[in-house]
């Protein structure tokens, strides 16, 4: 046993010197490998890298903040919107002030995102200053710290305008405390129009590497204009000069030397929302440029989710007539189903009387181009002449199949009046069918039938500015069309005279709501034709992009065209605003209105005052009239509200549904949602806004 | 710790010197072949002596059985034989006067005088045998009667005693303090399991740690059959020595390995049934037209406060027409109603398993090999899993101080699911055609609905994972001196999974969501895990009565993940399937992600026993991770513990003839949980790409996870106090243990406020915290009996029960609630659960409700701004003052007034002007409504016997959980809305409320309502998920030795075996219902019935 022994001895030694040595190089190192990302220190220290970041800073634009959320919140609880029949559940918190708790989702989602982006401005602003590499160049510096500042100040006035007092985060501190406090507004807007104010001298006229996405010089100016009104409403003051002032001094800025800054006014209303315009307005300010879907850039979409602002604001045509059985041939209320429309699924929001007042239709051709109110059943016939039994399902309509015999029970059922019995409703769009990438899908590209020609021919077909526009008013004998909503009260007899559906708007609102903020029901006794005929509205179609390039073809909620944060009507309108406000005249107020006012007319010789469109002198009220008619829908009518202090009056006048439950010592201001208070250790001292 | 070792073997350990000998796997066989040689002849000089007197016997178990393979062996003599298979010895002795020495484990040696006799009947008595049993520990094994922790041994042939895929199915309701539920009867599906209640808050913290073998790994791919034993180690003095990984307790997973002898072969197999679900029967017919009837037949008088028949769309049987719209009124004239349960389910899927296991070996060389094949059927068409797997083991005595082995586990499992889910059968619109006229599928429902059967069209759809799972364990272990054992052992494990998707033209997903494009994506997921471990164990004793266990170890272990992806889309044949991708298509695209992390330990552990009597132990381990910040990387963690049997003491002799064994034990120790993700603890930038204009524009945007450096280690530390007791020559059997966990510093991944920004918008950044205190306290009492024994029958029966109770002590950062917890093993969705003082971690935070507002309570209700039928939401701390009128004092002591009707609030209040104040039912009234961690379960299993029969019955009992249930969400207050999408149908049980039918669960039924609307809708998924079932009943029989004998058998048994006969539920609103799914609905739990075979050749 003693060889064995001593064999086993050495061998034992010369394994613990090999363990040892082993074990002293393996137990040190337990650091991380994570080759998907690079450190901070190594990557923002060169302009390259501090310029990706950069960018970065416009991801908070354009998703939720141009999309249901904030479109909603914008816009609704005020004069301008209601609730539309069997809606008066969803958004009632902020469509009517009622049930209004800290666990409202459409208001935290508003709070997160206007927040999101904040913090990567900071940061990016904080930097700046740092970059010495070769690359590091001043005027680019200089410029796109321009912009950070500009996007920032737009999301603190986005923040401070529906939250009120909030923290005011400028830096990127690392200590991130959980017991935040808040900065009074007053300082909040002196920072944001610090911001703009930084921003407008230092941002160019063209955007930066003319990418259009890419804030200028004229959106820093607007937001400034807009941020000193909406200060002015808190009753601020800068250097001894109301915010009131300087928010016209800009304004004036702006109108007089528009030209230096390439701000423009289209000459023609229906140029504003017309297709073409779409990706290049000229009238924009400021755009949160949407998703092409023929370029690769599609897929690498870093925003929350792309807008399905534009189907909350149109009835639910389902409900209305019973889809795909008599006059209505495809639904819309499931997805990828209805090629020209899209998928109209919610009706949540409709407009109040007070809305479809405003407009004059008889002059004012923003109504047509503002809200439709003629359907229409749609054909294919390009998308099969080019693909054949390759068009998509959504395109797949033959002409006749886009067409409705009427028969005596249709004529029954919707109150038509029987001698139409036999005449044929065709279609008043046909779409084309272009495939434009994998992920985007399918595009749904209109044409219009030539009124008159049933041939079906391509040649029949028109391009129009617009496809979502019809010929306004409905003629008798127009047979593209099966519903319309006649804002003019048409009689039994004129009725009669047509083959399609006739309802009187008036008629639609509950008589007992003198305020018209009450659509009627679907109740057997609402006097309708058809009693489901309640569920039609007006439809607010500012954000249908159907152009080709505005579909997303997976998803027909949601539409991939640029959306106007800001356009240069508004500087006119705050003009106005500010002129009334800084004890200016009617007269030199009714002369901004009237820029507007002219371009909507309908026949350039109705601009005059005997038609009402010209003004010689414009009141408050003539001011809220013409934000109404303008900019509807577009993301501003509450915080007009809120500046004015006109919830109260406003809305007691024409929306008793809201007013009933506004409360003004709590409503002026958004709960602070409940997931940011559960989050902050402060909670309770933070506060909820009084909710 | 420096310890200096026998002298022969003597090294100096430094801190991180470790044992390891994987060079000796070179070296072994040439260095050592004399020794072998040696060996071998000093063996064979042995068996050679010379005889005088022939003796002839048997040896015999008490109840006469015979004993082979007992060992007999002439005292003072070389001379030794074993028993063959009848018991039976022939050995040679030198004289008359010589002595026998008789022993076989597990039973008492017994010394038998020849006395000349040349035939001779010995009876052995048994031991105590379980005492003797060596258990499996941590880093070495022990004998039952030293174990001083808390560790319950479940046997092979329990584990086998419950067919079913997974083997750790079997240790439900087994194992006190170890909570198992199934909750998906899906083909392969695993189960949930918790030891000791909850006390991480992370996802993938509150799963114990599976070692196997030795080592880490994953049991989901082992085959019952190939199981030896499972320790489950519950208390922290025995888990501490898993240091990081150990606070949720330690299941320790030993594989079959070779035994010297004959050969053995092993055949089990089952064939049976999955089916019978239970499911919810859904509204049809007549009923269905009722509920659209009571939905349309009322509207709400504003002005009068009630409901009138008045305008209301429905007043007679010709408004149906109205309410159903002309297409679906003729459907359902026609009584065109679609069971899609029944169109959409198999009807009895098959299940099978063939296992075939052959052991066998010499002194030296044992090995073990074994096939494995499983099949199971999902309810569903195409969801099915298939395993194929093999575990191979050798073990080599090198010489008699060198031993070398390995274990390989493979496995290659291919597994099918199906798209939709009974959750989707249940509720879609029943008023379908499912099939055309013609019998061709109906592709087009209309309304959103689509035809479910969609993807069963052939070539439609595949959703295909594989599996390729290889675990590889070398290991070298020495004993240069007696007592002294190092081992070295080494692991690979490579787990390739491929999952290959096809939703082609045609399919649910190209008609429904992909806009008509067909997609297909490949995922490959390569896990490499690299493990190495070094143990060495010292036993010793001093004077015979001290005796001692040194163990020390290190471990080192490595896991990487690498994930591709491919997808392409716009896929224009079905036959092409994902076959076709290709660089050159720009409509095929690929990605890549990786994963890693590392951690090291350092254990040290010394027991102590005194004759067997006074137990002792202490560890400690060292423990570094790399997911943890660098600044907090390495922890220690203390164990200690100690045992007293008192039957061994002297004062306790009297005792004897009754009492086998009593022991008490007491433990404390500490573990940690660090499993967080890697990359979580440190704050990095990524870059990827954004569109901006209408351009690719490169960009960086932070990690999601922000740095903290002040996160540390989560540690639970345990006080264990337990009760071992045996009476009754063994026929009762207690185990009782109280146990008191603290978790001062649980880690959760707080959501950042997003004024710190967002890392995408909508998604906020997180950053690891040691949020929260929590606490664990709870008694486990396991009692096995042995009921009746008697020559043809016995009945035995085992029970175990444990209550846990959790609770949330403290949470740091101030709040008193944080909602959306435990992301990832949430009861339905992700982030269910909210943290509250003073509640269990896995809490439920809703509103509660009392009911239904009815008739009658109209002023009451409008204070709230709510009519009879709408929901009562319970409100903390308001106060009903009159009818109609509430009040609320904040915490300055201002009351606020709420009401509805000015007049009747003036009567309390004169001052009050405003005409109405409303109370909003909001987030502020959410409360605790239960939590998802039972209160206690009970498991009882009997087992009888009668002759060859042997019936075995197990029932579960789990207590005081409450569990979202999905199904009550379904409910659709508007009446199958024409237009809704889609028309959706209920539980025909669900009792609604009407202006006639004043129920109390669900709220009205009427057109216009909507549940997502209806505030406090959410607080009715709320149910108490209380329930006992049957889970299984097992019949056998096993044919007479003599005649399985005849056919050249050991043993041969055939059973069957019904699984999920019964289900009791607490509560009512579970109708047709189990439980035990936990509120979900995707895959139903199965009865099963199956018939099995166990032959042993």
């Amino acid at each position: 046993m003693k060889t064995p022994f001593i064999k086993r001895t050495i061998f034992k030694t010369g394994l613990c010197a090999l363990m040892l040595l082993l074990s002293v190089s393996s137990c040190k190192k337990l650091d991380e490998f994570n080759p998907a990302a690079v450190s901070p220190e190594t990557t923002l220290n060169n302009f390259a890298g501090w310029k990706a970041y950069q960018s970065n800073c416009y991801t908070g634009l354009w998703g939720s903040l141009i999309g249901m959320q904030y479109g909603l919140v914008s816009e609704v609880g005020t004069d301008l919107w209601t609730f539309s029949y069997n809606n008066h559940n969803q958004y009632k918190d902020i469509m009517a002030y009622e049930g209004f708790t800290t666990n409202s989702g459409i208001i935290k989602n508003v709070w997160d995102f206007a927040w999101g982006s904040v913090n990567d401005c900071n940061e990016t602003i904080q930097l700046a200053p740092l970059l010495t590499d070769a690359a590091a160049n001043a005027a680019d510096i200089k410029v796109l710290v321009a912009e950070a500042k500009c996007l920032r100040a737009y999301y603190y006035s986005v923040l401070v305008a529906q939250f009120g007092s909030v923290p005011l985060i400028v830096t990127d501190d690392p200590v991130k405390t959980l017991a935040p406090v808040r900065t009074p507004v007053a300082q909040i807007y002196a920072q944001i129009i610090s911001d703009l104010t930084a921003a407008a001298a230092d941002l160019p006229i063209l955007p930066y590497q003319n990418n259009a996405a890419r804030v200028t010089k004229k959106a820093a100016l607007g937001l400034l204009a807009r941020a000193y009104a909406q200060g002015a409403g808190e009753g601020l003051s800068e250097n001894g000069k109301s915010y009131w002032q300087r928010a016209k001094e800009v304004a004036d800025d702006l109108i007089t030397n528009k030209g230096s800054y390439n701000a423009n006014m289209y000459t023609d209303f229906a140029q504003v929302f017309a297709s073409a315009n779409n990706r290049n307005n000229a009238e924009s300010l400021f755009t949160a440029y949407g998703l092409n879907p023929y370029d690769p850039s599609y897929d690498v979409f870093t925003g929350n989710s792309k807008p399905n602002i534009y189907l909350h604001y149109y009835p639910k045509l389902d409900d209305a007539f019973t889809a795909g059985t008599d006059l209505f041939k495809r639904s819309v209320n499931s997805n990828t189903s209805n090629g020209y429309y899209g998928r109209l699924n919610q009706q949540f929001v409709a407009p109040t009387k007070y809305l479809i007042n405003c407009f004059n239709a008889t002059y004012d051709k923003r109504w047509e181009n503002t809200f439709v109110t003629a359907f229409a059943n749609y054909s294919g016939v390009q998308a099969i002449t080019s693909l054949g039994s390759g068009a998509p399902s959504p395109a797949n309509v033959t002409y006749a199949a886009a067409q409705v015999t009427l028969t005596a029970a249709m004529c029954t059922k919707y109150g038509i009046d029987a001698s139409h019995v036999g005449q044929i409703i065709y279609p008043y769009a046909d779409v084309n069918a272009k495939n434009a990438s994998a992920n985007a899908t399918w595009q749904y590209i209109p044409s219009i039938w030539t009124k008159g020609d049933h041939t079906g021919n391509i040649s029949a077909l028109q391009t129009v500015a617009n496809a979502n526009v019809h010929p306004y008013p409905l003629a008798q004998d127009e047979d593209r069309f099966f519903v319309y909503l006649s804002k003019t009260p048409l009689t039994a007899a004129d009725k009669a005279t047509r083959r399609y559906v006739t309802i009187n708007i008036d008629d639609l609102f509950d008589p007992s709501d003198a305020t018209g903020s009450t659509y009627k029901a679907v109740t057997a006794s609402n006097g309708l034709p058809n009693i489901n005929l309640a569920n039609l509205f007006p439809a607010m179609m500012k954000f249908n992009h159907n152009f080709d390039g505005g579909w997303l073809g997976g998803n027909f909620q949601q539409k991939l065209g640029n959306i106007m944060i800001m356009r240069m009507a508004e500087v006119y309108l705050i003009d106005a605003e500010a002129t009334l406000h800084t004890g200016g005249s009617g007269g030199a107020a009714a002369q901004y209105l009237n820029v507007l006012r002219q371009r909507a007319c309908r026949n350039a010789a109705d601009f005059n005052t005997t038609t009402g469109m010209m003004l010689t002198t414009a009141t408050m009220n003539d001011v809220f009239d013409e934000y109404a008619r303008e900019l509807c829908g577009e993301y501003s009518r509450w915080a007009l509200l809120k500046r004015e202090k006109a919830f109260e009056t406003r809305l007691a006048t024409y929306n008793a549904t809201a007013a009933a439950n506004f409360n003004p010592a709590v409503h002026y201001n958004r709960p602070i949602p409940f997931s940011f208070l559960s989050q902050i250790t402060n909670g309770s001292e933070f506060g909820t806004n009084g909710y | 710790m420096n310890t200096t070792l026998h002298k022969e073997a003597s090294l100096r350990l430094g801190r991180g010197c470790l044992f390891l000998i994987p060079f000796l796997l070179a070296f072994s066989a040439s260095a050592l072949a004399d020794v072998h040689v040696a060996h071998v002849q000093t063996v064979t000089n042995a068996s050679s002596k010379p005889a005088d007197l022939t003796i002839k016997g048997t040896v015999v178990d008490s109840k006469g059985a015979p004993i082979p393979g007992a060992n007999i062996k002439v005292k003072n003599s070389p001379n030794a034989v074993a028993t063959n298979a009848n018991g039976e010895f022939t050995i040679v002795a030198a004289s008359g006067s010589d002595v026998l020495v008789v022993s076989f484990i597990g039973y008492k040696t017994q010394e038998v005088p020849v006395n000349n006799r040349t035939s001779i009947k010995i009876t052995l008595e048994e031991l105590n045998s379980e005492l003797n049993e060596v258990v499996v520990v941590g880093f070495g094994t022990q004998k039952k009667r030293d174990l001083t922790g808390a560790i319950t041994v479940v046997k092979s042939e329990d584990i086998v005693a419950r067919p079913g895929p997974d083997p750790i199915e079997s240790l439900q309701g087994r194992v006190a303090g170890l909570d198992i539920t199934r909750s998906s009867g899906q083909a392969g599906a695993g189960v949930n399991i918790q030891l000791r209640g909850n006390r991480s808050l992370g996802a993938s913290n509150g799963i114990p740690l599976f070692i196997i073998d030795g080592l880490p790994g994953d049991y989901s791919s082992l085959n019952a059959n190939d199981i030896e034993s499972i320790e489950v180690l519950k208390d922290a003095s025995s888990t501490s020595v898993y240091g990081s990984n150990g606070a949720n307790g330690v299941i320790i997973i030993t594989t079959k390995q070779g035994k010297a002898g004959k050969t053995n072969i092993d055949f089990n197999s089952y064939y049976g049934y999955n089916g019978w679900s239970v499911v919810p029967k859904m509204i049809t017919g007549d009923a269905y037209l009722q509920t659209k009837r009571d939905a349309y037949s009322y509207v709400w008088d504003p002005v009068n406060l009630k409901w009138t028949t008045t305008g209301a769309i429905w007043q007679s049987p010709a408004d149906d027409i109205n309410i159903f719209g002309a297409t679906r009124l003729a459907l359902y004239q026609q009584g065109q109603f679609v069971d899609w349960p029944s169109v959409f389910m198999r009807k009895n899927p098959a299940t099978q398993n063939y296992s075939l296991g052959v052991s066998g070996g010499t002194d030296k060389t044992k090995a073990y090999v074994s096939f494995n094949y499983q099949n199971e059927n999902g309810q569903y068409t195409g969801d099915d899993y298939k395993n194929y797997s093999t575990s191979i083991r050798v073990d080599h005595k090198v010489t008699n101080w060198v031993s070398i082995g390995a274990n390989l586990k493979g496995s290659y499992v291919v597994r099918n699911r199906a798209t939709d889910k009974l959750e989707n059968a249940l509720t879609t619109d029943p008023l379908v055609q499912p099939y055309n006229i013609d019998g061709s599928l109906n592709t087009s429902l209309g309304n959103n609905v689509y035809n479910l059967l969609l993807n069963y069209q052939p070539g439609v759809y595949a959703n295909t994972d594989n599996n390729t799972k290889v675990f590889f364990n070398p290991y070298v272990e020495i004993r240069p001196i007696k007592g002294l054992s190092i081992l070295s052992r080494a692991s690979g494990e490579m787990d390739y999974s491929n999952n290959y998707r096809f939703d082609g033209i045609g399919s649910v997903a190209y008609v429904y969501n992909n806009a008509n494009i067909a997609k297909a994506s490949i995922t490959q997921n390569r896990y490499q895990a690299l493990q190495w471990e070094n143990v060495l164990t010292y036993n010793f004793k001093i004077r015979n009565d001290h005796e001692f266990t040194f163990t020390g170890a290190s471990t080192y272990y490595d896991y990487q993940t690498t994930n591709t992806q491919q997808t392409q889309s716009g896929i224009t044949s079905n036959n092409f399937e994902w076959y076709t991708m290709s660089a050159n298509d720009p409509n095929t695209r690929a990605s890549s992600s990786y994963s890693m992390s590392k951690s090291w330990g350092l254990v040290a552990r010394l027991n102590y026993s005194y004759k067997s009597k006074y137990l002792f132990s202490a560890s400690v381990r060292h423990d570094g991770a790399s997911q943890l910040y660098y600044t907090n990387r390495w922890d220690t963690f203390p164990g200690l513990s100690a045992g007293w049997r008192i039957s061994q003491e002297s004062f306790m002799a009297g005792t004897k003839s009754w009492l086998d064994d009593l022991k008490l034990r007491a433990s404390w120790g500490t573990t940690g949980a660090s499993s967080i993700p890697p990359y979580s603890s440190v704050s990095n930038l990524e870059s990827l790409n954004e569109a901006l204009g209408g351009t690719t524009q490169a960009i960086y945007r932070n990690t999601k996870y922000l740095t903290n450096p002040d996160l540390r280690w989560e540690r639970s530390t345990t006080t264990n106090i337990g009760l071992d007791a045996s009476v009754f020559n063994s026929r009762v059997n207690l185990s009782l243990d109280y146990y008191n966990t603290g978790t001062p510093n649980a880690i959760y991944a707080v959501q950042l406020p997003s004024i710190y920004g967002t890392y995408t918008p909508g998604t906020n950044y997180l950053t690891n915290i040691n949020i929260a205190s929590t606490n664990n306290k709870g008694v486990e009492l396991t009692l096995n009996t042995r009921n009746i024994v008697k020559k043809d029958f016995e009945w035995s029966s085992a029970i175990s029960y444990s209550y846990n109770r959790e609770t949330v002590l403290k949470i740091t950062n101030g709040t008193n609630n944080v909602a959306n917890t435990r992301s990832g093993q949430s009861n339905i969705n992700d982030g269910n659960y909210t943290l509250m003082l003073g509640q269990p971690i896995n809490s439920f935070r809703d509103f509660k409700l009392d009911g239904v507002w009815q008739i009658g309570q109209e002023q009451d209700a409008l204070a709230f701004n709510k009519r009879p039928g709408d929901l009562m939401v319970d409100v903390p701390g308001l106060v009903h003052v009159a009818p109609g009128v509430y009040t609320k004092t904040a915490a300055d002591g201002s009351v606020t007034y709420y009401y509805g009707n000015l007049t009747l609030a003036k009567q309390i209040n004169p001052a009050l002007t405003a005409a109405n104040n409303y109370y909003n039912y909001g987030s502020a009234d959410y409360q605790p409504v239960g939590h998802n961690s039972p209160d206690w379960s009970f498991g009882f299993q009997n087992n009888f016997k009668y002759k060859n029969f042997d019936l075995g019955i197990y029932t579960f009992v789990r207590w005081g959980q409450t569990i979202s249930y999905n199904m009550m969400g379904w409910y659709q207050p508007n009446g199958f809305a024409a237009n809704a999408s889609p028309s959706r149908t209920f539980p025909a049980s669900f009792d609604y409320w009407t202006p006639t039918n004043p129920a109390n669960v669900f709220p009205v039924m009427n057109y216009q309502a909507n549940t997502s609307t209806m505030i406090g809708f959410a607080g009715l998924n709320y149910v108490n998920g209380s329930f006992i079932k049957i889970k299984n009943i097992s019949l056998g029989y096993t044919l007479p030795s003599n005649i399985a004998k005849k056919i050249a058998l050991q043993k041969l048994r055939i059973y069957a075996t019904v699984t999920n006969p019964l289900i009791i539920t607490k509560s009512p609103l579970l109708k047709d219902y189990d439980p035990e799914m936990n509120g979900s609905l995707a895959y139903p739990l199965t009865k099963q019935v199956v018939v099995g075979l166990n032959v042993t050749l």
